[in-house]
């Protein structure tokens, strides 16, 4: 997967030039966390990314619909692309303007967490399927959405790439008057987890929990465990670069031995 | 393309309701605006800080529960927040009123309502 020279020179580019051709693709973005734009009729519908929950696991993760009914949802529309709004409404499960939402805001998270980092590459292919889509959106609109959110976690506690890869714990005791999505936040944070972990773990956005996580360290309420690095988070494949191995090993060190008459009581050495 | 989402959609049926001059759907908590109608155009992302500091103000000072409405009244015109519950994070739905032709009671009604109707 390469950049052409003389290509586009970035994922923004790329989704700018096929939005004027109102082209079908996919764009496979290579990287950390790295993901895939699913753009119909040159507007961006679905990105999938292991950096950001998708509006179907969001939509799992709060127990709106359950698990069965959406298998059978799913089946029902045999990933027919754009049947699922209709198929989901129609059995009263969700309405058009509640899935509408949730799409939008799984794309926008998605756009959030692939800007973290600069890309190592992408191509861009023929339409891969995408059974989870929402409404087109314009590559522009994703464009101005990103930069203000980067703004708006650059202004505060760090810059947002660090952020990303922080692990933080709520610094104890947890006050008890606080909003509940503070205080859910605050319980499911322990040194471990990443922004992108929570986000996981509680059905929400990547950004909000970072977001959230900014206002709580604000609020005197976080703690760091990990040091800041500008690494990304748990995404990052768990495959060595090449030449990046130790190049000789390292030496073999040897416990100290007592060297037998050498014990003297009440040495020197005692101070 | 061009055609009215289902978000703006819902939003315009409030825009019947008299002396509301502008409605917006925004993420309370990522501010990120969902759609809007009406012409007032609403600074969405203010508004979900407002409703966040509010929220986590009204906390410190003891309050207990969820943070339903907000209602900000100025000389000529209101702004009311109503918040509603989403997925994982709530929505807000921002409503501007201009104050000598709209009744309060009326529009908090209608918002009562909107999820419900909207649903159908």
């Amino acid at each position: 997967m390469t950049t052409r020279a003389e290509g586009p020179r970035n994922v923004s580019a790329v989704l700018h030039t096929l939005y004027e051709q109102e082209r079908d693709a996919t764009v496979l973005v290579a990287g950390a966390p790295g993901g895939r734009i699913h753009v119909r009729q040159g507007l961006v519908v679905s990105i999938e990314t292991p950096g950001a929950p998708g509006a179907e696991s969001i939509l799992l993760r709060s127990g709106r619909v359950a698990d069965t009914a959406w298998t059978a949802v799913r089946a029902a529309c045999r990933d027919e692309e754009g049947r699922l709004a209709d198929e989901l409404s129609a059995r009263g499960l969700l309405t058009a303007t509640e899935f509408e939402v949730l799409c939008v805001a799984a794309v926008f998270d998605a756009a959030f967490v692939l800007a973290l980092a600069a890309p190592q590459g992408w191509e861009v292919t023929g339409p891969v399927p995408v059974p989870v889509s929402g409404p087109g959106l314009t590559p522009r609109r994703i464009a101005a959405e990103t930069t203000r959110r980067l703004a708006a976690l650059n202004g505060q506690w760090m810059p947002a790439s660090a952020l990303a890869a922080l692990r933080v714990q709520p610094t104890e005791p947890v006050p008890s008057l606080l909003p509940s999505r503070y205080v859910t936040l605050l319980r499911a944070a322990n040194d471990r987890r990443t922004p992108r972990d929570l986000a996981f773990a509680l059905g929400r956005g990547t950004y909000a929990v970072m977001l959230d996580l900014a206002r709580l360290h604000t609020l005197g309420l976080l703690q760091e465990t990990a040091p800041v690095t500008d690494a990304r988070p748990s995404t990052a494949p768990r495959v060595p670069a090449s030449g990046t191995r130790s190049p000789e090993p390292a030496p073999v060190v040897t416990l100290p031995r007592r060297t037998p008459g050498a014990h003297q009581l009440g040495g020197a050495d005692r101070s | 393309m061009g055609r009215v989402s289902s978000v703006e959609d819902s939003l315009g049926h409030l825009l019947q309701v008299p002396g509301v001059t502008g409605v917006s759907l925004v993420d309370a908590v990522s501010g990120l605006s969902y759609g809007a109608a009406g012409p007032q155009n609403l600074g969405v992302d203010e508004c979900g800080r407002l409703a966040v500091l509010i929220d986590e103000r009204l906390h410190s000072a003891g309050a207990e529960g969820e943070l339903e409405t907000v209602v900000v009244t100025g000389a000529r015109h209101q702004l009311v927040l109503r918040v509603l519950p989403g997925f994982g994070d709530p929505l807000l739905l921002a409503v501007a009123l201009e104050r000598e032709r709209a009744n309060l009671a009326l529009v908090l009604r209608h918002l009562d309502v909107f999820p419900a109707r909207e649903a159908a």
